[in-house]
C-alpha cells in the first residue's frame, strides 16, 4: 500500500483524510497557506508545508506549489480531498507527471465527467436516463430559445464546467432566459475559467438523490447505497442523509444500477458519486452529473455501511482490488449530516468570517463530528464558510433525526453565526420528517423564523452594531457555564476585531451603510465581478449597478434610489473591503 | 541618526526574542505558549504598551536574557485597562533576578497608583542562581509595601493571576497576592518546587503531586482550573468584568438578563425535609441573571459555594451553603474561604448575598484541630465589618453558629428574609433536644420506661419544631419578611437598590 500521502486540502476534509492515514500507518503531509499556519490539520499531519499566501488562487489552487510541496515532502501520493483542485484534470495529470499517485480517478475520467456535455453523452450511451436538453453547448440566445421551445419551459441553464451549485439558473420565459444565460456563464467563467452553458428541462419539486460508487483497477464496481441531499439552498446542500428516504425499491435498484453501469462505461476508479434528479410525482429519475471525488456528505454512507471511504480510496489508488463484493455490503440504519457553516440563516445566509471564540462539539452516542478547526481559530473570508459537519446515526430515520437535533442543540459556537440552529428547526419541519420535501423546500417553505433567531448572534456577529458583551465558558463545579462579559464601550470595536480575526487587522466596525441613502458601501469583503452601469448612467431604483462576489456567492448591488450613478469608485476584479464606498447616487428628483 | 535608529531597532528586536529558537522550541514542546503570545491572546488588539523591554540582567553571561525574563506593560482587556506582568519561562526557566524584580515592581506601582487591575501570568521556577545568592538575597529590590498589595491608603486594585506552568518562589507569591487565581491543568503552584524540597527534606515529589490543581485548589491557593491557556485568559476577563478598576469606583453594570431557570421553579428545586440534599447551584441559577454566574474557589471548603453573579445587571457576591457536600456544614476551610470572599467583595464594592441552608459549624476534635473556632470568629468579624450591602435569605435551615457565619443578625445584614420552609434555632432539633432535655429524658427513661421516653421525645420535638418556624422570628423582626421562594430574585433586587441608597455604589 501507498506509504505516504500529501493531503492537498484544508479544513475538515484535510483532518478527515489525515485521520485515516494515521489509522493505516501512512505518513501524512499537510499543506497550508500563510493564513492557516498552525491549523489543526497541519498539526495532526506528520508535517505541513507552506504553499503560499492566503488567497486560494495563490495557495490551495496553485498546482505548481502543491506539486513542489509533494516533492519536498517526498510522498508517494496526493489526495485532493473535495472542492479546490479535486476535480481538476490538469492537476491530476500534473501529479501523475511528477511520478506520484493521484488518489482519485484517471485524469481523462475527471475531464470527461467535468465536461457536463460529455458526461451526459456517456450517460446516454450507458442507457442512463438524462433530462431532455440541448445535448451540447448552446452558442447563443437564439439557439437557446430554440432548444427551450423544444424541451418546454421552464428550463435550467447550466454552466458546462460548473459544479457545487455554481453556474445554474432557472428561466421561466424568454425574458428570463437572456439574463440566466449571461449570469450562469459569467459565474462559471469567474469560478472555473470556462463560460459555456447548456440547457435542460427544469423539473418541478424534484429530489436530489445520489449513489456512492467504489471501483478498483480490476473492473470491480460496487455501490454503497444512496443519499438524499434535497435540503439545499442555492444548490448548496445543507442536510444530507443515507439512505434516501421514501424511495421505492424499484427506483432504488434502478438508481444503483444506473450508477454502476455508468461507472463501468467510463472505467471509473476510486470513490465517486453519481447524482440524479428524482421526479417523485412521475417516478422518473435523470442523471445530473458524476462527482469524481469524495463528497462532503460521504460520512453518512460510511455510517450506514461501516466502510471507511478514504481508506478504500487509498487502497484502490494503491492498486489493491476491492476486498468486498456487492453482496458483502450491508446497509444498516439511517444517517444524517448537517453542514455547519459560518453563515447567518436569518440574514439570507450571509457568509461571515470571524474567530471561533468558543467551539464545543457535541459528544453523544451515535454522533460524529468532522471539524477542521478548534476554538480560537478563525473562519477566514478567503475560504469556504463551511467549517465542520455534525452527523448522527440511528437504526431508524426518526432516531437519526432526533439524535442530530440534540447534537445540534449541544453544539456551541461563539464568534460567528452558524447554520446549526436553523438546521435544527428544519429537522422539525413536518414535511422533512415525513420526507415530503424537495430541493426547493428550504428556499420556498422553510424560511428562518425571526422569532427563533438565536440571541447570541447579536453578540457575536461581525456585521451591524458592535456587540456590548461577549460570552465565555467557564467551569463551575462539575458543570461548565456560560459567562457574559460586558465590554467597556470605549473599545468594543477593538474587541470585535479581536474576535473576528480573519486578516486580524481588518476593520470590521464598518458595516453595511447607506449614508443618507445616496452612498452605497460594500456590505462585506468581496471581489467586484462586473459593473452594470457606468458613472453618469441613469438607473431606476433597484437596478443592478454592480456585482460582487464573496465566499462563493454573487451579490447584486442595486441602486437604492432612482437617479444618476455618481463616482463609481471600483473596477471589475478589484477586491473591496466591507464598508468601502462603491458609488454614490444622485437622486432623480434632485437633478430635475 | 539613521545608524542610531538602526541600532535601536536591532536592540528592540533582540529584546523580543524570548528564549530564542531553542528555548522557544522547548517551551512549546512542554505544551505552553510563549509569554508574548500569551499577552497577545490576553489583551485587545493594538492596545499593548510595553515598558522595560530593553531591561537586561545585572549579572550577564553568555546567555541573552531578553527583558531579564519578564515582560511588563499595559493593555486593554475587553476595553478595561490592565497592567500585565508576564514571566518568560522560555529563558532560564523564568527565574527572577533583581532587574526583573524592579521591572515588575514598577508595573505594580503604576497600576496601583493609576488605579487599574493587575494581571499576572505566572510561570517561573523561583529565584535565579547565582543572581540572588548570598548578600544579594538581602538586598533584593522586592518591596512588600507595594508588591503584596497597596498599603499607602489609596484605592486598592484587583489582581488576577494565571498560573500557566510550574510556579514557585516569587511567581507563587505573586499568585498568592491575587484575588483570583486561575490555573491550567498542567500547571503547579507551591512555595518552592520539588528540586528544592528533595535536598531540604528528602521528600520526592512531582510538580503535580506538590502543587497540581487538586492540591492548589483544595487550600485556596488557586480558585479555578481550566484546560487551556485561552480559557485561563477568558476566566481572567470574566473575573475582572465583575469588578471596578479600583476600590474607589463602583462595580460595572452589565445588560440585565433573565435567570437561566424560571424563579417559580424554586418551589420545587429545594426539597422539604431537612435531610434531603439538592445542588445549591440550581437555586442560584434561578436567582441570578442568566450567563452571569462565575464560580470562585469551588474546591476549597466545598460545603460552601462562593460565586460572582449579577442581579438585573448589578454584580454581587453570592455566598451559599451547599447541601450536597457534608450537608452544608461549615468547616475551617469553608469559613476561611468565605472570609476571603467576603473581604474581596467588600474591597471592590460587590454587595453580598447569603443563601442559608446550614446545619451548623463542624464540631469535634478534627474540626478543632483545623482551627474552626478562630476561623469562625474571624469570619464573624469580617462579615460584621464589611461595608457593602449585605442581604440574606434562609431557604431551609439555619442553625446556630452556622446561621451567624452566613451573615445572621449579629453581623449587621441590611436585610434578612426567609422562605416559609425555614427552620431556625441554635441547634438542629434532634441533637438539640438531647442536649437541652438530657436529664429529663434520662429520668423518664429510668422511671417510666421506653414508651414514656419516646412520647416525651415526640412532645419535645413538636414544641421545638413550632418555635423553629419562621413566624415568630418575623413577628420579632429577626426577619424583614417571609417570602415565597419564587419571589426571591425580585425581593433581592429591590432590597439591593434600597441597601445601596442614593449615593454612588461605592462602600463608605
Amino acid at each position: 500500500m501507498i506509504g505516504s500521502i500529501l493531503v492537498a486540502n484544508r479544513g475538515e476534509i484535510a483532518v478527515r483524510i489525515i485521520r485515516t492515514c494515521r489509522l493505516l500507518g501512512i505518513r501524512a503531509a499537510a499543506v497550508h497557506s500563510d493564513f492557516d499556519e498552525g491549523a489543526l490539520w497541519t498539526r495532526l499531519a506528520d508535517e505541513s508545508l507552506r504553499i503560499g499566501p492566503a488567497p486560494v488562487a495563490q495557495s490551495y489552487l496553485d498546482i505548481a506549489a502543491i506539486i513542489d510541496a509533494a516533492r519536498t515532502a517526498g510522498v508517494e501520493a496526493v489526495h485532493p480531498g473535495y472542492g479546490l483542485l479535486s476535480e481538476n484534470a490538469e492537476f491530476a495529470r500534473a501529479v501523475e507527471e511528477a511520478g506520484l499517485v493521484f488518489v482519485g480517478p484517471r485524469p481523462e475520467t475527471i475531464a470527461l465527467m467535468g465536461d457536463k456535455t460529455a458526461a451526459r453523452a456517456a450517460a446516454i450511451e450507458s442507457q442512463v436516463p438524462v433530462l431532455p436538453g440541448s445535448d451540447g453547448v448552446v452558442a447563443d440566445f437564439s439557439e437557446a430559445m430554440h432548444v427551450a421551445e423544444r424541451i418546454g419551459w421552464p428550463v435550467a441553464v447550466k454552466a458546462s464546467f460548473g459544479g457545487g451549485g455554481r453556474g445554474i439558473r432557472r428561466a421561466g420565459d424568454e425574458s428570463e432566459l437572456e439574463e440566466a444565460l449571461a449570469s450562469a456563464g459569467r459565474e462559471a467563467t469567474a469560478a472555473f475559467g470556462r463560460g459555456e452553458v447548456f440547457l435542460e428541462r427544469y423539473v418541478d419539486r424534484p429530489r436530489h438523490v445520489e449513489v456512492q460508487v467504489l471501483a478498483d483497477h480490476h473492473g470491480n464496481v460496487v455501490h454503497l447505497g444512496d443519499r438524499d441531499c434535497s435540503v439545499q439552498r442555492r444548490h448548496q446542500k445543507l442536510l444530507e442523509e443515507a439512505p434516501a428516504p421514501a424511495l421505492g425499491d424499484e427506483m432504488r435498484d434502478a438508481l444503483a444500477k444506473a450508477a454502476i453501469d455508468l461507472s463501468h462505461k467510463v472505467e471509473y476508479r476510486g470513490a465517486g458519486t453519481v447524482e440524479f434528479l428524482v421526479d417523485p410525482q412521475r417516478e422518473e429519475f435523470f442523471f445530473l452529473e458524476m462527482n469524481t471525488r469524495l463528497q462532503v456528505e460521504h460520512g453518512v454512507s460510511e455510517l450506514v455501511t461501516g466502510i471507511d471511504l478514504v481508506e478504500q480510496q487509498i487502497r484502490v489508488a494503491s492498486g489493491e482490488p476491492l476486498a468486498f463484493r456487492q453482496g458483502d455490503i450491508d446497509l444498516r440504519g439511517s444517517a444524517i449530516q448537517a453542514r455547519i457553516a459560518a453563515e447567518d440563516p436569518w440574514d439570507q445566509f450571509r457568509p461571515s468570517s470571524g474567530r471561533l471564540s468558543d467551539l464545543r462539539l457535541p459528544s453523544a452516542p451515535w454522533v460524529r463530528c468532522d471539524f477542521g478547526f478548534e476554538r480560537g481559530d478563525a473562519v477566514a473570508p478567503h475560504y469556504d464558510s463551511m467549517f465542520g459537519k455534525v452527523l448522527a446515526y440511528g437504526l431508524t430515520r426518526a432516531a437519526a433525526l432526533a439524535r442530530l437535533g440534540q447534537a445540534l442543540e449541544e453544539l456551541r459556537v461563539v464568534g460567528v453565526p452558524t447554520t446549526a440552529p436553523y438546521l435544527r428547526s428544519v429537522l422539525r419541519e413536518p414535511d422533512f420528517a415525513a420526507a415530503r420535501h424537495h430541493t426547493g423546500s428550504l428556499e420556498r417553505d422553510w424560511q428562518p423564523d425571526p422569532e427563533h433567531r438565536p440571541t447570541s448572534q447579536a453578540d457575536t456577529g461581525s456585521d451591524g452594531e458592535a456587540p456590548q458583551v461577549r460570552q465565555v465558558s467557564l467551569p463551575w463545579g462539575a458543570q461548565s457555564v456560560a459567562v457574559t462579559i460586558p465590554l467597556e464601550r470605549s473599545s468594543t470595536a477593538r474587541r470585535l476585531s479581536k474576535m473576528t480575526g480573519g486578516t486580524r487587522e481588518r476593520d470590521v466596525a464598518l458595516a453595511v451603510e447607506k449614508d443618507g441613502d445616496s452612498t452605497v458601501r460594500a456590505p462585506m469583503d468581496a471581489v467586484v465581478v462586473s459593473l452594470r452601469a457606468a458613472t453618469g448612467a441613469e438607473v431606476a431604483k433597484g437596478d443592478t449597478v454592480l456585482l460582487l462576489e464573496a465566499m462563493k456567492m454573487e451579490m447584486e448591488i442595486c441602486a437604492p434610489v432612482a437617479g444618476t450613478v455618481q463616482s463609481l469608485a471600483v473596477d471589475a476584479g478589484q477586491s473591496v473591503q466591507s464598508g468601502t464606498v462603491l458609488f454614490a447616487m444622485e437622486p432623480a428628483n434632485a437633478t430635475s | 541618526m539613521s545608524d542610531h535608529i538602526a541600532e535601536l531597532r536591532a536592540r528592540q528586536a533582540r529584546a523580543r526574542e524570548m528564549g530564542g529558537e531553542e528555548g522557544l522550541k522547548r517551551h512549546r514542546e512542554s505544551g505552553r505558549l510563549p509569554v508574548r503570545e500569551r499577552i497577545e491572546m490576553l489583551v485587545d488588539p493594538d492596545s499593548w504598551f510595553e515598558i522595560g523591554a530593553l531591561a537586561l540582567p545585572e549579572m550577564r553571561g553568555e546567555r541573552h536574557v531578553p527583558g531579564d525574563a519578564a515582560v511588563t506593560g499595559f493593555g486593554l482587556l475587553d476595553g478595561r485597562r490592565v497592567g500585565v506582568i508576564g514571566i518568560d519561562s522560555s529563558v532560564l526557566a523564568g527565574t527572577t533576578a533583581p532587574v526583573g524584580m524592579r521591572k515588575q515592581g514598577r508595573l505594580i506601582e503604576h497600576a496601583q497608583q493609576k488605579g487599574f487591575p493587575i494581571v499576572l501570568l505566572c510561570d517561573a521556577d523561583g529565584g535565579r542562581i547565582p543572581d540572588v545568592m548570598g548578600w544579594r538575597f538581602s538586598t533584593l529590590p522586592l518591596d512588600f509595601q507595594t508588591f503584596l498589595k497597596r498599603t499607602d491608603g489609596g484605592p486598592d486594585v484587583p489582581r488576577a493571576a494565571a498560573v500557566l506552568g510550574p510556579s514557585y518562589g516569587d511567581s507563587a507569591l505573586h499568585a498568592s497576592t491575587a484575588d483570583f487565581v486561575v490555573m491550567a491543568e498542567f500547571a503547579s503552584l507551591a512555595l518552592v518546587g520539588p528540586s528544592v524540597i528533595e535536598p531540604a527534606t528528602g521528600e520526592k515529589l512531582t510538580d503535580q503531586e506538590l502543587g497540581g490543581p487538586e492540591r492548589a485548589t483544595a487550600v485556596g491557593n488557586a480558585h479555578m482550573v481550566v484546560a487551556t491557556e485561552a480559557e485561563a485568559f477568558d476566566a481572567i476577563a470574566a473575573f475582572l468584568s465583575f469588578l471596578p478598576p479600583n476600590s474607589a469606583r463602583p462595580a460595572p453594570v452589565a445588560p440585565p438578563a433573565d435567570p437561566m431557570t424560571d424563579p417559580t421553579e424554586l418551589e420545587s428545586i429545594v426539597p422539604l425535609g431537612a435531610k434531603s440534599g439538592y445542588d445549591m447551584r440550581s437555586v442560584i441559577a434561578a436567582i441570578a441573571d442568566g450567563g452571569s454566574i462565575m464560580g470562585w474557589a469551588d474546591n476549597w471548603g466545598p460545603s460552601l459555594l462562593t460565586c460572582f453573579a449579577r442581579l438585573e445587571g448589578n454584580p454581587v457576591g453570592i455566598v451559599a451553603n451547599q447541601p450536597i457536600i457534608r450537608a452544608g456544614a461549615l468547616d475551617a476551610d469553608a469559613l476561611r474561604k468565605e472570609l476571603a470572599f467576603v473581604r474581596l467583595c467588600d474591597r471592590f464594592n460587590l454587595p453580598l448575598v447569603f443563601l442559608h441552608d446550614v446545619p451548623g459549624l463542624m464540631v469535634g476534635t478534627e474540626a478543632e484541630k483545623a482551627g474552626t473556632l478562630k476561623a469562625y470568629e474571624e469570619l464573624a468579624l469580617g462579615i460584621s465589618t464589611a461595608k457593602v450591602p449585605k442581604l440574606g435569605c434562609v431557604l431551609r435551615k439555619a442553625y446556630g453558629g452556622g446561621h451567624f457565619a452566613m451573615g445572621g443578625r449579629p453581623t449587621h445584614p441590611d436585610f434578612l428574609f426567609a422562605w416559609p420552609s425555614a427552620e431556625l434555632g441554635f441547634m438542629a432539633p434532634d441533637t438539640g433536644i438531647r442536649t437541652v432535655h438530657r436529664r429529663q429524658l434520662e429520668a423518664t427513661l429510668a422511671k417510666e420506661g421506653r414508651a414514656a421516653h419516646e412520647a416525651l421525645l415526640q412532645e419535645l420535638q413538636s414544641e421545638w419544631t413550632a418555635i423553629s418556624e419562621p413566624w415568630e422570628a418575623a413577628a420579632n423582626l429577626a426577619f424583614d419578611d417571609i417570602i415565597e421562594p419564587g419571589r426571591t430574585r425580585e425581593v433581592l433586587i429591590q432590597a439591593l437598590a434600597v441597601a445601596w441608597g442614593e449615593g454612588e455604589r461605592v462602600r463608605p
